[in-house]
């Protein structure tokens, strides 16, 4: 029996599944953190650091979803190598998982526009 | 397995031997009378626990009305402000603690095996030793009440408040290691949910066929696995500081009372889905059914709970809108928090359009679930608005967010269980309940859940705030305080009669129950025994009762696999994880007293800590660890000659490395024990940001020359087991040169950490000076806590060679230890660059 099964990765291929939405926590733990370290230097002039920390971090992300979805259009790569229909299941999963991060990323990054670094609430 | 050939010549036609079910039923048969807690079957466990969960329930229900009536009129004497303030702190403490996450996890060990076409759960002792576990810690922590012993400082327990200065009684440290115990127990069973749900499918039931339930169960338990281990390490600290004095939480010497609410949340916004998904996957179940239609998107909804599942763990900083944090910050959560309603938004839509595209049947199940729409809705939208800051900022501490939370959890979660007990009852007892009695008691809980609470919206929005045990008579708040308690004791009258519709109807433990009469498409409704069905079927669809005609028939008269015992042990079918495929047969442990005895002296362990009787305290201990090592020498037996299930399909009796399962239960501990860590690498970063000033300078600190022998320890305390792993003995040949390695691996392991707490000391670091050297020796700490079990299971690894039990051909025990030792190494590696290497690179 156990030579079928030397070609399938069943940890890795199903851990795939929750790569988009495990990009969109680690961009907002790295937004997270990167304003409490600014914040917790002296506190000037940090508006622009932080735009283009918000800036480099979310076009990461987003490049990482977009390589992720475009991957899934590849058959044979990046789903389990299994039978056929489970094989489209897992891709369109992956790929609807990825849009959805991807406008978690581009929602949870808005608020940089808006409002200044460091300011503490009213 | 599972050609086209083979599916097709499936089911069996050829008359099963006559005895064939009578032995199966005697494998299984359960202890008569007191011996049955000795029974460790799902089925047995599963009925305790969820009995055990509704018990909590109506104990912490019973609290809520003692609540609810001293604030019945204003300046009531009805409870004092301490008694009070015990009652609210444990009906919050066991509703969130002792009932919610307990029973979801109960309904998943009750209803999954059944569900998924398996025998039994994976590892049946684990889920007994959670079980007793969770039993004998919650009665003792809960009876504290009667003693005035109980906790007061609230369910979520912030310092300072329940630091030593303010609460120096021992109520708070039965919360710190009642509940640190519980939530271990909480993982165990987590363990068990995930590789039972991947490994012990029925075949063919791949991923994209599995029960919604299964789903969920597999996100909830997932989620567990990475939340829990936060809020074990607050409590960890805490309880560090009230016995020793590590000041974590105190300003004075660099602490931060904030980092509590950070490790508290980021648990505790999880635990809010954590209660919720399951419960949503039951309404998934139950929708299709009682709409007799497919649930509409079952990928959508997929997507949704994976989705929600991490999107949860970026809120935890939206209970803490007003504790001063950074603008900025603020709204990266706010903004988080909003974007959580698009997946359950996308469930909710999915449960409509359910109902929309099928006939919904009036039964009391789907008076539950549509409840459960409209609460959970109301919920959700006053989620929406206090994840507006400003918002927040007027109603924080306001009964309004009382309203709010009852909505999400009694309706995200009560309403749905209760859908659960009606629907699934004919699955488990002789009887259904009575729908005359169960429509009842629905208007009962949903007219009186909805005066209960709804008027505390405005009662908050007024500005009453939480937590206070009496007000003052001005404005309208009595008159809505008055209309709150009549409606809590509605909502209890609900509660009491479905008791009596219980008592009247139940009939479980049979093997003869009322069957599938909502007619459901899912496995459960097959006619199952103790065992499970009789034979396990193969699987082609999502809905297997409603797509496989005949389904029911042929596996009751076990034409399908394993249609009885073949090893004359409990077994079941190890499946693959993604296609399900079988792999091997899993050979099952039957009723024993190890994992009972094992449970009863870890709480002993535990509440002995709380009263201080140290002595008795070890004693338990040392009798929790020998019933494990009696426990696990059992384990792991020995390969047989491969075995015919049915089908023409030979199986294997025995595998290892990630064929087996235990090894994914490793993994999955792993990822516990890594989710601590991380949780006390964010707190010591944490709190570098808070009080940089009391680290020290580069050259006051331990010398790199130590960190460095501690690390060539590490490395070859490493290289060393590798080495052990490579003469592991054939059968025949003798094992000393391993048990040698293993031995000298483990030693290494404690000479390591030796050398790191001896040169820290030297340095002139201490624990309770001040914030560096607390955390410096809690990294220490960590260390020892997860070194200890490997020095145990090193000598268990050692004498399991000994007496031939350990081989290369029986080599599961080793792996699984050497997964944790080399984890342990990474650990102890990063530790290591922490301690000595972060305050290097920012000094």
């Amino acid at each position: 029996m156990s030579a079928d099964f030397k070609g399938i990765r069943p940890l890795a291929d199903l851990l795939r599944l929750f790569i988009a939405p495990a990009i969109w926590l680690a961009h907002l733990g790295a937004l997270y953190a990167a304003e409490a370290l600014i914040c917790a230097g002296p506190q000037r002039g940090h508006d622009d650091k932080m735009s283009w920390i918000v800036f480099l971090f979310t076009v990461a992300a987003l490049m990482c979803l977009i390589i992720l979805a475009v991957r899934t259009f590849r058959p044979g790569d990046g789903v389990p190598r299994s039978s056929g229909q489970t094989s489209a299941w897992f891709r369109r999963i992956t790929l609807l998982l990825a849009v959805l991060s991807g406008s978690g990323v581009i929602w949870t990054s808005l608020p940089t526009a808006f409002l200044p670094v460091c300011s503490s609430a009213p | 397995m599972a050609d086209t050939a083979t599916i097709s010549s499936y089911p069996s036609t050829l008359p099963r031997p006559r005895d064939e079910q009578a032995a199966l039923e005697a494998v299984w048969a359960s202890p008569r009378s007191w011996r049955i807690v000795t029974d460790v079957n799902n089925t047995v466990i599963g009925y305790f626990y969820v009995g055990t969960a509704m018990l909590f329930f109506l104990l912490a229900g019973t609290l809520a009305l003692l609540i609810r009536l001293q604030l019945a009129v204003p300046s009531n004497t009805f409870l004092s402000q301490e008694t009070y303030n015990q009652i609210f702190t444990m009906h919050g403490t066991v509703m969130m603690f002792l009932f919610a996450v307990p029973v979801v996890e109960a309904m998943g060990i009750l209803l999954l095996p059944q569900m998924l076409g398996a025998r039994d759960q994976p590892f049946p002792r684990l889920g007994a030793f959670a079980f007793w576990a969770y039993f004998v810690g919650g009665l003792v922590f809960f009876s504290t009440l009667f003693f005035d012993l109980a906790p007061s400082g609230g369910w979520f327990m912030y310092p300072p408040l329940t630091s030593s200065q303010f609460s120096p009684n021992i109520g708070a440290d039965f919360w710190l290691l009642g509940i640190g115990f519980i939530e271990i127990s909480a993982i165990a069973g987590a363990i068990e949910i995930i590789v039972g749900v991947l490994r012990t499918r029925a075949p063919g039931m791949t991923l994209d066929r599995m029960p919604m339930f299964a789903w969920t169960m597999l996100i909830f338990a997932g989620m567990i696995v990475f939340a829990f281990p936060a809020v074990i390490l607050a409590t960890i600290l805490l309880e560090l500081e009230r016995a020793f004095g590590w000041p974590f939480f105190i300003a004075a010497k660099g602490g931060d009372a904030l980092l509590w609410q950070h490790l508290f949340w980021f648990f505790g916004h999880p635990e809010v889905y954590i209660i919720f998904l399951p419960a949503a996957g039951m309404v998934s179940m139950i929708v299709p059914t009682m709409a007799g239609t497919p649930l509409v998107g079952y990928r959508l909804v997929v997507v949704a709970l994976i989705a929600t599942g991490f999107f949860s763990f970026g809120l935890w900083v939206h209970h803490m809108f007003t504790t001063g944090i950074p603008a900025l910050s603020l709204s990266f959560f706010s903004a988080a928090s909003m974007a959580v309603s698009l997946p359950s938004g996308i469930q909710v839509f999915a449960w409509i359009a359910t109902i929309a595209s099928g006939r919904l049947r009036w039964t009391t199940p789907s008076l539950f679930i549509l409840g459960f729409l409209f609460i959970f809705t109301l919920g959700g939208l006053t989620g929406v608005m206090v994840a507006m800051v400003p918002f927040d900022w007027q109603v924080h501490d306001t009964y309004f967010v009382v309203a709010h939370f009852h909505y999400v959890l009694v309706g995200g979660m009560v309403f749905p269980l209760f859908a659960a007990f009606h629907y699934w009852a004919p699955a488990f007892s002789g009887r259904a309940l009575s729908e005359r009695l169960g429509k009842w008691t629905f208007w009962l809980m949903f007219g009186g859940f909805n005066i209960a609470f709804f008027p505390m919206h405005l009662a908050g929005l007024m500005g009453m705030p939480r937590r206070v045990y009496t007000y003052p008579a001005v404005m309208e708040w009595g008159v809505l305080n008055m209309v709150s308690t009549m409606g809590a004791f509605l909502f209890a009258s609900g509660i009491a009669l479905f008791l009596i519709d219980l008592a009247r109807n139940l009939r479980p433990g049979g093997s003869d129950t009322a069957g599938n009469i909502w007619n459901g498409g899912t496995l459960e409704w097959l006619h199952n025994r103790e065992y499970g069905p009789r034979s396990i079927p193969i699987v082609t669809s999502a809905d297997p009762l409603w797509e496989q005609p005949h389904l029911a028939r042929d596996v009751d008269a076990g034409r399908y696999y394993l249609p009885g015992s073949i090893t004359g042990r409990r077994e079941t079918i190890v499946t693959s994880p993604i296609e399900a495929t079988p792999q091997y047969l899993l050979r099952l442990p039957g009723p024993g007293w190890t994992p009972f005895l094992a449970a009863n002296f870890t709480a002993a362990f535990f509440m002995l800590l709380t009263v201080k009787a140290v002595t008795l305290a070890l004693i338990s201990g040392v009798l929790a660890v020998a019933m494990l090592v009696v426990w696990m020498w059992d384990s792991d037996p020995k390969p047989l000659e491969p075995v015919d299930i049915g089908g023409g399909i030979k199986l294997t009796t025995y595998a290892s490395g990630s064929l087996s399962h235990s090894w994914w239960a490793m993994i999955v501990l792993l990822l516990v024990a890594g989710s601590l860590y991380l949780a006390y690498v964010f707190s010591y970063l944490y709190l570098w940001t808070v009080s940089p000033q009391f680290w020290p300078k580069p050259e006051a600190l331990a010398p790199v020359a130590s960190a460095v022998l501690s690390a060539f320890l590490l490395v070859s305390g490493s290289a060393i087991l590798v080495a052990a792993g490579r003469v592991l003995p054939h059968r025949s040949r003798s094992g000393r040169a391993f048990e040698l390695l293993t031995g000298l691996a483990a030693a290494i392991l404690l000479a390591a950490l030796i050398a790191e707490v001896s040169a820290q000391s030297q340095a002139g670091q201490r624990p309770a000076t001040d914030i560096h050297g607390a955390l410096v020796f809690t990294a220490a700490f960590l260390q020892g806590q997860i070194a200890l079990p490997i020095l145990v299971m090193a000598g268990f690894v050692i004498a399991r060679s000994l007496g031939g039990r350990l081989v290369l051909e029986r080599r599961v025990i080793f792996d699984n230890f050497s997964l944790l030792y080399h984890y342990t190494i990474g650990q102890s590696l990063l530790g290591l660059l922490l301690v000595h290497g972060f305050p290097r690179l920012a000094g």
